[in-house]
């Protein structure tokens, strides 16, 4: 994925175009500034291992790319909640909802999402970033 | 009865107001069907997981699949709801009305297997391996090949596994040693050991279609010497009758902490004269063929962790609405009532982090599984190109977020069992040991 540089264009594509329509609504604005700045993260980050994976550092900047799918998946799952939050938000403003409390009940979790789980981004980027070599260089002798 | 293992609330809400999946049917392939026929699918499914697949997931969990030496055996109910499933056309989903098939989009057979599995994954997980295999025919076999092994597989007749692993090539496939000599005949003789093969052996159908990687002597070394070949149980006569049994044999049962009721196998091939093997395609591709089909066999598994996520999640907020316990951090007073569970904060908490799991990962699935009928359907060649590469790019997280986010969900659900939750007596640590193999 991260040497998929087309592919993650046309994510960022995508949920620009979410976060476009969430600013819409004054209650997303709050998720939709925090998925911008995921997206930015992550984009960044992702921009950092391609430089090391050029200098030919491979088996370094892949070491944590387990942490790297965990936190792009954080992200693209932030996405869909924000898609859904826009659903329900238009759903609930036409006062057209069989059952409203399914709807409040997705911008409920959409905040869970955004206020407990999103702000684990930084942190992993910020490790993803320094091309840490804790693991990479430590020998099987020690363990 | 009622399932009470996934929301079809929220399936639906998925598929009409997140997907507008009814834009479908003005694509051809679809022209015939309409929102109604989607509803009337997924009741179907609903019902037939509710009556025939929930209620044994337990005693398929504590009854495991035995080898006597000779057959494998498996309680009984297993069958008996595979063939509901079966006559319900389940198997064809996806396939071409000319083949026996529904031919409905993939968001609406992901739904329901998203049912399916949620009800009883073990149980779920044989029509799972066939449907993937019937796809992969389906997409590179011959004419010939989709008539003999393909066509039963739809009728529900014949089973499918993937044979890719072996004990000493799981994560690595390139140093697979499973070898394919070619025959004057043009048929291949397979002699190898394939280890971890699901529902590789059972008496469920009138035969099984193994999917095998394997070498041919001579080619390119790694990945790109890899062939794919059809391996029958049993040979197939030409009038599509039943013949000998093939140079294949089920070496022994992998006892696994959960997925209990698929069976997991050890397979022999061609210990006496070779398992007869038909070459899929071209030589040296197999690899490509059997990724192409694994990205939808990888929404599946991603649905898989989504569908246990989700019965937990469904079952511990019952649970916390019924269960009393406990008073408010400011409430002092011994004689007032207890509160019900889900009048805390913290169990609050466990539930909207498995609530924001299950649902965000079931977007994300039906998201995907739309992204294949885009990839394949879609009027127009630029959007067929880019759905392609919105899901090459997210399928890896397709399948490993909920493994891991789902499996977390999982736990929660044990939580707020509080001891209850840790016994058989309740269903949520089933879901979690099943869950967990979703992770390989
Ligand atoms: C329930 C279940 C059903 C299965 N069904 C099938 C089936 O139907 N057909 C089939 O062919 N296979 C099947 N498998 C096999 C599964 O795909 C393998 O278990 C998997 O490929 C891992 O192989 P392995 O067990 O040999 O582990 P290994 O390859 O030995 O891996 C051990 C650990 O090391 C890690 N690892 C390995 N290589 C690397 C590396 N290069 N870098 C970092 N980490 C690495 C792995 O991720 C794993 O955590 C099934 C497995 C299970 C558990």
């Amino acid at each position: 994925m991260m040497n998929n540089g087309a592919g993650l264009k046309l994510v960022a594509q995508k949920i620009t175009e979410t976060i476009e329509q969430a600013n819409k609504y004054d209650k997303l604005s709050e998720f939709a500034a925090t998925l911008k700045n995921s997206l930015d993260t992550i984009i960044e980050t992702t921009l950092k291992v391609g430089k090391e994976l050029e200098k030919g550092h491979v088996n370094l900047a892949l070491a944590n790319a387990t942490l790297y799918l965990d936190m792009f998946g954080h992200m693209v799952i932030g996405w869909h909640w924000l898609r859904m939050a826009i659903v329900a938000t238009e759903k609930l403003s036409d006062n057209d909802a069989k059952n409203p409390d399914f709807y409040h009940g997705k911008l409920v979790a959409c905040q869970y999402f955004y206020r407990y789980e999103m702000p684990r981004i930084k942190p992993w980027s910020d490790l993803i970033k320094s091309i840490d070599d804790t693991t990479f260089k430590t020998s099987a002798e020690i363990f | 009865m009622p399932l009470e293992t996934i929301s079809l609330e929220d399936i639906s809400f998925h598929l009409t107001e997140m997907l507008d999946v009814k834009r479908l049917c003005s694509r051809d392939r679809f022209s015939e069907h309409d929102e109604a026929v989607f509803d009337a699918v997924l009741k179907t499914a609903e019902q037939i997981a509710g009556d025939l697949f929930a209620p044994h997931n337990q005693k398929a969990d504590q009854n495991e699949p035995t080898f006597d030496g000779e057959k494998v055996h498996i309680i009984p109910e297993v069958k008996d709801a595979l063939a509901a499933y079966i006559d319900a056309g389940f198997m064809g989903i996806q396939h071409d009305y000319d083949v026996g098939g529904m031919q409905l989009p993939a968001s609406v057979a992901m739904s329901c297997s998203a049912i399916f599995n949620s009800a009883n994954v073990g149980t779920a997980g044989y029509p799972f391996l066939t449907i993937g295999a019937s796809n992969v025919l389906r997409t590179y076999g011959s004419d010939e090949q989709k008539h003999r092994f393909m066509e039963p597989m739809i009728e529900g007749r014949f089973f499918g596994t993937m044979c890719l692993s072996e004990p000493q090539a799981g994560s690595s496939l390139s140093d697979i040693k499973t070898q394919a000599v070619p025959q004057d005949d043009g048929t291949y003789r397979i002699t190898g050991n394939k280890m971890w093969i699901s529902a590789g052996e059972h008496e469920l159908s009138e035969n099984i279609i193994h999917l095998v990687l394997a070498k041919v002597p001579g080619g390119p070394a790694g990945v790109k010497g890899i062939s794919l070949f059809i391996v029958p149980k049993f040979l197939v006569n030409d009038d599509g009758s039943i013949g000998e049994r093939n140079d294949v044999s089920l070496a022994g049962l992998n006892h696994k902490m959960g997925y209990r009721g698929t069976t997991n196998t050890l397979l022999n091939f061609g210990e006496n004269e070779g398992a007869v093997g038909y070459l899929i395609g071209e030589e040296h591709k197999g690899l490509f063929y059997m990724f192409h089909m694994m990205n939808e066999a990888r929404i599946g598994v991603g649905l898989g962790a989504v569908s246990l996520g989700y019965a937990g999640y469904l079952y511990s907020l019952e649970y916390a609405k019924n269960r009393p316990q406990g008073r408010h951090p400011d409430g002092k007073d011994p004689t007032s009532d207890q509160l019900m569970l889900i009048e805390h904060a913290d169990i609050k908490r466990l539930l909207l982090a498995q609530k924001a799991a299950v649902e965000g990962g079931l977007a994300l699935c039906l998201y995907a599984a739309d992204l294949v009928d885009d990839e394949n359907t879609s009027p127009n060649e630029k959007d067929r190109a880019e759905a392609s590469l919105l899901l090459d790019t997210l399928t890896p997280v397709v399948k490993s977020w909920p493994s891991e986010f789902c499996l977390e969900a999982n736990k929660h659900a044990i939580q707020i069992l509080g001891g209850y939750g840790y016994t058989r007596d309740y269903p949520v640590e089933q879901y979690y040991r099943d869950n967990r193999l979703n992770y390989s």
